[in-house]
């Protein structure tokens, strides 16, 4: 620091001339005046002028926030920022005398300059300038004087408040004229200019009423927007135009209702907007189109009958029909889930009656008749009378003319689900229609429809099979058959039932009962069962038996369904063999046909050997021999059947047990020559027939072929003879030991007489029958007469042709046994004795009838016992070998092959019935037998 | 010609046997293999009438044991008749289950083991058939 600088300096600073100190402090505060007002009014036109610019383009369109935030924030941004920024400019920048100078340099340059040099030399120091302080002042008042003359208020910068003050009164005096006017929507629009971000709606002057801003329309369809104007609504236009997106626009008229506008647009595809304009107001609607509605999928639960003992059931409906596991009684409900999980609002079911569809044959006469509706209802009504729906039966043909309305049920929803209440079935079919509608208002497309065909519950059906419809048992046999019952649902349980018939007349009561096989379940639909019938173990003695398969569902009341019945012929040994005896004549029969046949072709193959070898090789010749062989095929066809059948005969003969042995020796040897000779001797000739129409022979070796087939052909024959020979001499046998059989039947048939009318007389002896004329006995009684009448004629027949038979058997035969019964017979009288017996019978004189058949019975069993002897228990063996000759080596490996099948036979039948015993006793519970 | 019908008489005893036989794989086996066989529980009779239907049951299976026993008095009359001690020891073996199949008859067992002892007895006949047959086709 210099020396002359010091504290004190400053004091000795030179001041401005008043003057000029008076003019800068005006031009300063003028300066300051003009500048703050500009600043101030700016800021206040600024947040003017924003409002009107919301006012303004509120009238135009819906101005958004962030727009309105904008034009807030533009708007007070003047006063925030252009005022401060302008003070600090004008006012805080020009404070000082300097500042003022420059400034005032700017519009008088040489004035401002010397006053700039002014102002610098107040701060001129004495000690270090060389200018004397009076030179200064000089200067000083020199500035100051010629500033005097000067008006410092030119130098100020342009001044703006004015413009800036006219345009806040005008934008003021608009804001003044739009509240006076319009006060409500400035206020709105004041409302919105001030909070941008408020739920303060846009005013219009139409006024719309609340509506979706976003709605959802189906795709592709036509769909409408409709909009209506508000109560408060200034104005009413007449009309509005929308456009969806850049499509054409569409206008709606105020409908008659002045209320609403509807505007129509094409199907959409994709999302878009509406932007409708109705006056002043442009609501928007954001369309979204979405497909339908729909069914992914629909099941069916079955609550069956309570009887049908099953569970319930459920069943994905891929078609729309429910036919074949509901059954009448049933309750079905659906449940239908929509496609991509679509949630819904609402569902109804709309069920309706169908007419019944009924099956027509299309050979029935009223076929022609089917259009007629009338003919079809009444067809209808007589197929059935169950009530179509349990809520609203049906009860006579003329409701179901005209069937009930359809009832409308609300479904169950759950989200994408719905389900129906149960429903329950009749025997009418109904068409259940599911309707429903999405959370977001679009509805199905048709609905869903479900046809529900509820089956009556069909009767079961039982069958038997792998046995004959006609079967032929002995007593002692045992029969197995299986049978089989299908049920639509569940069969209860199998069984069979027999009733039985005698032939004849009898003391004895028809075998009836019933036997239960298998148990089955509820859902079991096929039950079936082998069953083991032996009438010996269920002491079922010879009759004709209808034996019935029997089977039960769970329906109630039904009962038992039976199947077609089989005939069991429980037959007599001797009954049997008599049946044996006829089969075995018609064999022989047979045989002689097919003997006589193989003459003839024997004779036609000599004719043609007459002809010569050189005809051999014609034309004629060849398609006789060619004939030839071709019966020679049919010969050997039928012989081969034929030792089929009498294999079988021998088989049943065996069975019987009664047919002697020689007997069945003679049947098997005939067997075996039959078989010989379709097997092996016919063929020959056969072959050789074929060999002598060969065309590459010559006539010779065709000649020599054609003999040789004649002499097999002779050999044949000789066979033929011997086989038919052989049969005839065991049918003589066989009807010799038939007698013994025929004569004991007759005795077993006059034995029955006599034991029913036995059966007529009490234990002390009344009879209800006895001693009373025809006339007034009791019908049962007289049907008894009648039927032992009719057995006696029979037998006496029977009896007749014994005896007339015995005649030819011995003039065959001239065994001497044959002869004594023969004659015995004779002078007996047998004949007209057994008519007498058949009188008594008529006239109702009892005890002498029956005395007589007993008498005859025995008679008759003592001509069967010359033939027969009853064996000596002491003398075995001692009988057939009575004459000394032991029998040959074959002989008895032929008697010990009889008795070892005789042996199994009899163990068959035995196991056989043991099998049918077991079953019997695990089937204890099942039933209650009654016989 | 005599050997030709005791062929013959085989044949039809083949014929007779075969099916028999052939239920032989119908039939229960037998108890000694080690299969487990379904335990039978019979019913006990309750009602009057399932108790006349045991008494039938019981009064069947005691004349089968009737008539095996005749059976039985018939295969041992063919003992007696016969040489060949092959013969006459498989005929004392069809004599033995007889008489196994008879005790359990008369007890009323008409189970499984009885019908299958059964059908023992008609393939040991058959073999003594056979056996027969043999013999005779030798000398």
């Amino acid at each position: 620091m210099s020396p002359d600088q010091g504290p004190h300096s400053k004091d000795k600073r030179a001041p401005l001339p008043d003057s000029l100190r008076r003019q800068l402090e005006a031009f300063r505060g003028r300066l300051w005046f003009i500048k703050v007002a500009e600043a101030l009014l700016a800021g206040l036109f600024g947040l003017l002028f924003s409002y009107l610019v919301v006012f303004g383009l509120d009238r135009i369109w819906n101005t958004p926030p962030t727009v309105r935030l904008v034009i807030l924030l533009g708007g007070t941004s003047l006063f925030t920022l252009f005022a401060p920024y302008w003070i600090h400019r004008w006012v805080f920048r020009h404070r000082r005398e300097a500042q003022l100078a420059r400034l005032i340099a700017r519009k008088f340059p040489r004035l401002g300059d010397r006053m700039l040099g002014v102002v610098e030399l107040q701060d001129q120091r004495e000690s270090k300038e060389a200018l004397s302080p009076e030179l200064r002042a000089a200067a000083m008042k020199a500035v100051a004087k010629q500033a005097e003359g000067r008006n410092l208020k030119a130098a100020l910068p342009a001044p703006r408040h004015i413009r800036w003050a006219l345009m806040v009164l005008t934008t003021a005096a608009i804001i003044a004229a739009a509240l006076w006017k319009v006060p409500k929507p400035s206020q709105n629009a004041f409302e919105r200019w001030l909070r941008p971000f408020s739920d303060v709606q846009r005013y219009t002057f139409t006024k719309i009423s609340d509506f979706k801003e976003t709605i959802i329309v189906p795709m592709d369809e036509p769909f409408s927007v409709t909009v209506s104007l508000s109560e408060l609504s200034d104005q009413r236009p007449t009309s509005g135009v929308a456009r969806f997106g850049i499509q054409e626009p569409v206008s709606a008229q105020l409908q008659d209702d002045k209320k609403s506008y509807t505007f129509d647009f094409p199907g959409q595809s994709e999302p878009g907007r509406v932007l409708i304009s109705i006056g002043d107001a442009r609501p928007v609607v954001e369309v979204i189109p979405q497909t339908r509605p729909a069914i992914k999928s629909v099941r069916a639960t079955i609550v069956y009958p309570e009887y049908l003992q099953l569970q319930d059931k459920t069943k994905e409906l891929r078609v729309g029909t429910l036919s074949g596991d509901v059954v009448v009684g049933s309750q079905v409900s659906l449940e239908a889930t929509t496609l991509e999980g679509r949630e819904l609002k609402t569902g109804m079911l709309t069920i309706k009656e169908l007419p019944k569809t009924t099956e027509r044959d299309l050979f029935d006469s009223d076929l022609e008749t089917l259009g007629d509706s009338e003919e079809i209802g009444e067809a209808t009504d007589n197929s059935d009378s169950n009530a179509p729906l349990a809520a609203d039966p049906l009860l006579d043909g003329e409701k179901e003319d005209q069937p009930a309305p359809p009832r409308i049920l609300p479904l169950r929803v759950a989200g994408s689900q719905m389900i129906s209440p149960r429903i329950s079935l009749q025997s009418q079919p109904l068409e259940l229609q599911m309707n429903w509608e999405d959370v977001n208002g679009l509805e199905d497309a048709g609905g869903h429809r479900i046809r529900v065909e509820p089956l009556e519950d069909q009767k079961p059906i039982a069958y038997i099979q792998d046995i004959e419809r006609q079967t032929v048992i002995l007593e002692e046999e045992t029969v197995s058959f299986e049978i089989i019952a299908e049920d639509d649902y569940g069969s209860k349980q199998i069984g069979y039932e027999w009733t039985g018939e005698f032939t004849k007349p009898t003391d004895e009561t028809p075998s009836r009962g019933s036997h239960v096989l298998e148990l089955g379940a509820p859902n079991q639909r096929r039950l079936s069962g082998v069953v083991h019938f032996s009438p010996k173990t269920r002491n079922i003695p010879a009759q004709k038996l209808q034996v019935r398969a029997f089977v039960e569902d769970y329906f109630p009341g039904r009962g038992r369904v039976y199947s077609e019945p089989i005939t069991l012929h429980i037959l007599t040994k001797d009954e049997q063999a008599q049946l044996l005896k006829d089969q075995f004549d018609r064999v022989i029969g047979e045989l002689e046909d097919a003997a006589r046949r193989e003459q003839n072709n024997f004779d036609e193959n000599r004719r043609i050997e007459q002809d010569g070898a050189e005809k051999l090789q014609e034309e004629a010749n060849k398609e006789r021999l060619e004939q030839q062989e071709m019966n020679e095929a049919e010969n050997i066809e039928k012989m081969s059947e034929l030792s089929e059948r009498m294999e079988e005969l021998l088989g049943e003969a065996l069975k019987n047990g009664e047919v002697e042995a020689e007997t069945m020796q003679k049947m098997a040897e005939t067997m075996q020559k039959m078989q010989e000779l379709s097997k092996e001797d016919m063929p020959k000739v056969e072959q050789q027939l074929q060999e002598a129409q060969d065309p590459s022979s010559t006539p010779e070796q065709s000649e020599k072929d054609l003999q040789e087939a004649i002499e097999e052909q002779e050999k044949v024959l000789e066979k033929m003879r011997e086989t038919i020979e052989g049969a005839n001499e065991a049918n003589q046998d066989f009807e010799a030991s038939t007698f013994v059989n025929r004569l004991r039947r007759a005795a077993s048939e006059e034995d029955g007489i006599a034991n029913t009318l036995i059966a007529s007389i009490d234990d002390k002896g009344n009879t209800t029958i006895a001693g009373t004329p025809y006339d007034e006995l009791d019908p049962v009684d007289q049907r008894v007469l009648g039927e032992l009448s009719m057995q006696q004629r029979r037998t006496a027949s029977d009896v007749h042709w014994i005896h007339e038979d015995l005649g030819h058997f011995y003039a065959r035969t001239e065994k001497e046994e044959h002869k004594q019964i023969m004659v015995e017979m004779r002078e007996s009288n047998i004949d007209s004795h057994l008519e007498a017996v058949r009188e008594k019978i008529v006239t109702n004189r009892t005890f002498m009838a029956l005395s007589s058949a007993k008498k005859w019975a025995d008679q008759l069993k003592a001509w069967a016992d010359i033939l027969d002897p009853p064996e000596d228990p002491s003398g075995a063996g001692g009988g057939g070998g009575g004459e000394g000759q032991e029998p040959s080596l074959d002989d008895n490996d032929f008697e010990f092959m009889l008795k070892v099948m005789a042996m199994i036979q009899t163990e068959q039948d035995i196991r056989a019935r043991t099998r049918a015993l077991e079953q019997l006793r695990r089937t204890l519970h099942l039933q209650d037998l009654s016989e | 010609m005599k050997n030709n019908i005791l062929l013959l008489a085989v044949g039809a005893l083949l014929f007779l046997t075969v099916p028999a036989l052939s239920q032989k794989a119908q039939d229960p086996p037998d108890t000694k293999l080690a299969i487990e066989l379904p335990e039978i529980i019979y019913p006990d009779p309750v009602t009057e009438s399932q108790k006349k239907a045991a008494g039938k049951h019981r009064e069947g299976s005691q004349n089968l044991a009737g008539e095996q026993d005749e059976l039985a008095a018939d295969v041992q009359d063919l003992i007696e008749e016969q040489t060949d001690e092959k013969l006459i020891s498989l005929l004392e073996e069809v004599e033995e289950v007889m008489a196994e199949v008879i005790d359990s008859l008369d007890e009323t067992d008409t189970g499984g083991p009885t019908i299958a002892a059964e059908t023992e007895i008609i393939e040991k006949i058959f073999e003594a058939a056979k056996q027969r047959s043999q013999q005779s086709g030798g000398t």
